[in-house]
């Protein structure tokens, strides 16, 4: 263990929640807003932050869900298709917005949003922890406030300590939740457009990405198996 | 034509590290990137300081017979550990110094979590999780989604390279190749620090997940088959009776054999055996239709061959 001199702050909280609706359940999305939630309590300056883009019916669920948890919320309406690289910009810029200097993200409610999490901290010049099962604040009498997470890595759990502003992807999920009710518009979400988050749509769409095909399931033998052979363990693949 | 540069995580106790099994994998694609493309392939390994001079005549060597034509030591002052905060000033290092063209990650090399993306990120690279090589009218990379790197685009590149990496193992490359020392540039980075790491079950959190459905319990042959399927995929087996309607699962692939309850994260792909035509669904990256047993034992098969 190395020891760790003073950094930056752990300072205002803000959770990147994507682009884009859970592929299927909003636990993972409930988690890491509650998680967001607590942190801002513990650290005491403000209400945590939930920031989303996209389709108009993926706000009015993110502002919901994020109300319900107790956070402010930011919004931005587009139908721009970008990578993972253009997105961070958008989440980055959003996080200056709010003046967030810990930022969490929900990496595992989308396939698409563990990349942005590395890519995000990139355009904030932060330091970055992935893969977070559980996050929470311990502050020793007369020391600044640390953050303690769990890491999920391979066959293995790592404790890290976190002092200072940082992006932290978590796969935290919520409370098992059967049925939501249908958002409808929400006037608890502040809106924003790029150019308010000092970002211009023609540099933004050089990161435009193709829409992919539509999505199918492989339904062969031969298919499934190309596909899971992909991730089989190393000590197999030789 | 710029490198290929591949990242090598090591394993093993500090007087035997050896390359991770995962890096070896990414190497060989590396390997025959490099000489379809007419690249040079580098492979570069972060090390503690104080062990540079001891594991550089060694490495040099190893990774050369594995397919490297250079070999990168890049030091640090942090204790090795698959995070980005204790790797990446060291690891910036060899990419201001290198400036690669495509750089290489074994997509379950203990570093690639947090390296790869970050790596994409600083380069404005694209992306491919889950890459392999694939030979056709050009030598290409693809991931499983589709997207592919070819020698004739501009622009860099970061990939994660699978275990079944479409490429050789390289065994018989010159041990006699240039070994380069590289101390960091960046400052280091202490905002984040390993406090300790245990070894845990982890399964409904990361890699495969094999799960077999309740109804199949006293269903021997169904049984035989996921355990089988499990054991070839390198996955974890999760008896369904061991689940509920409100476990969260979030590993990298959920394989259903039969009915599995419990809450998927959306990052997850899901694969599922033993479904009627009728009872597939959008989210479904997967499916094979027959008795769960059937279409586990046709899925083994199909997984022997290489």
């Amino acid at each position: 263990m190395s020891v760790a001199p003073a950094t930056a702050a752990t300072g205002p909280v803000a959770v990147w929640l994507g682009t884009a609706s859970p592929a299927r359940s909003v636990r993972w999305l409930d988690g890491a807003l509650e998680t967001a939630a607590a942190l801002a309590a513990a650290v005491g300056k403000g209400p945590a932050t939930a920031i989303a883009v996209g389709s108009e019916t993926w706000l009015y669920l993110a502002a919901d869900r994020a109300r319900r948890a107790g956070l402010a919320a930011i919004g931005l309406a587009t139908d721009l298709r970008l990578d993972y690289l253009g997105w961070a910009q958008v989440a980055a810029a959003a996080a200056r917005h709010v003046r967030a200097t810990t930022v969490l993200v929900d990496e595992a409610s989308r396939p698409e949003r563990a990349a942005e999490v590395a890519a995000i901290a990139d355009q904030l010049g932060l330091s970055q922890l992935t893969s977070c099962v559980s996050l929470r604040v311990t502050s020793a009498p007369g020391h600044d406030l640390e953050l303690v997470a769990q890491r999920s890595a391979g066959g293995e759990l790592q404790r890290c300590t976190i002092r200072g502003a940082a992006v932290i992807g978590l796969r935290i999920a919520g409370p098992q939740i059967d049925e939501y009710p249908t958002p409808t518009p929400s006037k608890s979400m502040k809106r924003v457009d790029l150019v308010t988050l000092g970002l211009e749509s023609a540099v933004i769409a050089h990161r435009g990405s193709p829409p992919r095909a539509t999505h199918e399931a492989r339904k062969t033998v031969a298919q499934v198996a190309a596909y899971l052979s992909l991730h089989i363990a190393p000590d197999r693949g030789r | 034509m710029a490198a290929v540069l591949v990242h090598i995580d090591l394993d093993g106790p500090v007087d035997a590290r050896v390359p991770n099994a995962a890096s070896l994998a990414a190497l060989a694609a590396g390997r025959a990137l490099a000489s379809a493309w007419g690249a040079v392939l580098e492979a570069a390994v972060i090390v503690d300081a104080s062990e540079a001079t001891d594991l550089a005549p060694r490495l040099g060597p190893m990774l050369g017979r594995a397919g490297a034509d250079r070999v990168i030591i890049a030091t640090t002052v942090h204790p090795v550990a698959p995070l980005w905060s204790l790797l990446g000033a060291a690891w910036q290092g060899v990419l201001d110094h290198r400036r690669p063209r495509v750089v290489l990650f074994g997509a379950d090399a203990p570093a690639a979590a947090e390296l790869g993306a970050r790596t994409g990120a600083r380069l404005g690279a694209r992306l491919l999780p889950w890459a392999r090589v694939v030979t056709g009218d050009q030598l290409e990379l693809r991931d499983r989604e589709g997207a592919y790197v070819r020698a004739s685009e501009s622009g860099a590149a970061v990939a994660l390279i699978a275990a079944r990496a479409g490429a050789p193992p390289v065994t018989r490359g010159s041990e006699h190749i240039e070994v380069t020392e590289l101390a960091p540039t960046a400052d280091p980075d202490w905002t984040i620090d390993l406090v300790e790491s245990t070894p845990v079950p982890l399964a409904h959190t990361r890699g495969i997940v094999v799960a077999l459905g309740a109804e199949l319990a006293t269903d021997a042959a169904a049984r035989t088959a996921a355990t089988t399927l499990a054991r070839q995929l390198g996955a974890t087996f999760v008896d369904a009776d061991a689940l509920d309607d409100s476990a969260a699962l979030a590993p990298e692939v959920l394989v259903a054999v039969g009915r599995v309850v419990g809450d998927l994260a959306g990052s997850a792909s899901l694969v599922r055996l033993g479904v009627d035509a009728a009872d597939r669904r959008k989210g479904d990256d997967g499916t094979l239709s027959g008795t769960p047993a059937e279409a586990a034992t046709a899925l083994s098969r199909a997984l022997e061959r290489p």
